[in-house]
């Protein structure tokens, strides 16, 4: 029969892996609305050898014209989980800058979040940085989650 | 730097490229969920032997 000690051992040890295997399903979906979900399970934060807390930096891609104020939306939750959050509008110009879209660009901003567009209009009209697509493959090396949204 | 890209469709110009820019001469692998049988053991062996796995559209 096993002892308590060793029960307990091998509880801790079970727990331990939990967030490895939570970000793997993570990947594994990478899909919309796993975000928050994910981050809210508390892998947006990891601890480096030395027990300093290192911030997550995640990846937002938008493609669709029609997913921009969504994904914007998105980025903006994310930040909220203490992650390093960049957004990337890829082609098209922004649809649609109604109010609600630059209140929600401002929140980003205010909330050192980064945004990025290959698109010259976006950079020349509302304040992206320009991005070409070489820059950002090497943008997304360096995250740790990319969410194709 | 190991990537795994998993494409959901075909993937479009843009993505292509942006493909093309995150290998940097590592070795990266794609697997397109859109056509022909889909071995989802290897794939699942797949996502946890690299380093990075990215799902496309």
């Amino acid at each position: 029969m096993m002892r308590t000690t060793e029960l307990v051992q091998k509880q801790i040890q079970i727990l331990a892996d939990i967030p490895n295997w939570l970000k793997k399903s993570f990947q594994m979906a990478c899909c919309r609305h796993m975000p928050a979900v994910t981050m809210s399970a508390g892998i947006s934060e990891t601890a480096n050898s030395k027990g300093v807390i290192i911030m997550s930096k995640v990846a937002v891609l938008i493609k669709n014209p029609e997913q921009q104020y969504e994904g914007l939306r998105s980025s903006l939750g994310m930040l909220l989980y203490n992650t390093e959050v960049q957004m990337f509008v890829l082609n098209d110009e922004i649809a649609d800058m109604d109010e609600a879209y630059e209140d929600n660009m401002g929140f980003l901003d205010e909330m050192e979040g980064e945004r990025f567009s290959n698109n010259k209009a976006n950079v020349e009209k509302y304040g992206f940085k320009y991005a070409s697509v070489e820059q950002i493959g090497e943008l997304l090396r360096k995250a740790d989650l990319v969410i194709p949204f | 730097m190991k990537i795994l890209h998993i494409f959901r469709a075909e993937p479009d110009e843009t993505v292509k490229d942006i493909v093309v820019s995150t290998t940097n001469g590592d070795k990266s692998k794609t697997v397109e969920l859109y056509s022909g049988e889909i071995d989802w053991s290897r794939l699942v062996d797949d996502i946890f032997s690299h380093d990075k796995v990215i799902c496309w559209w």
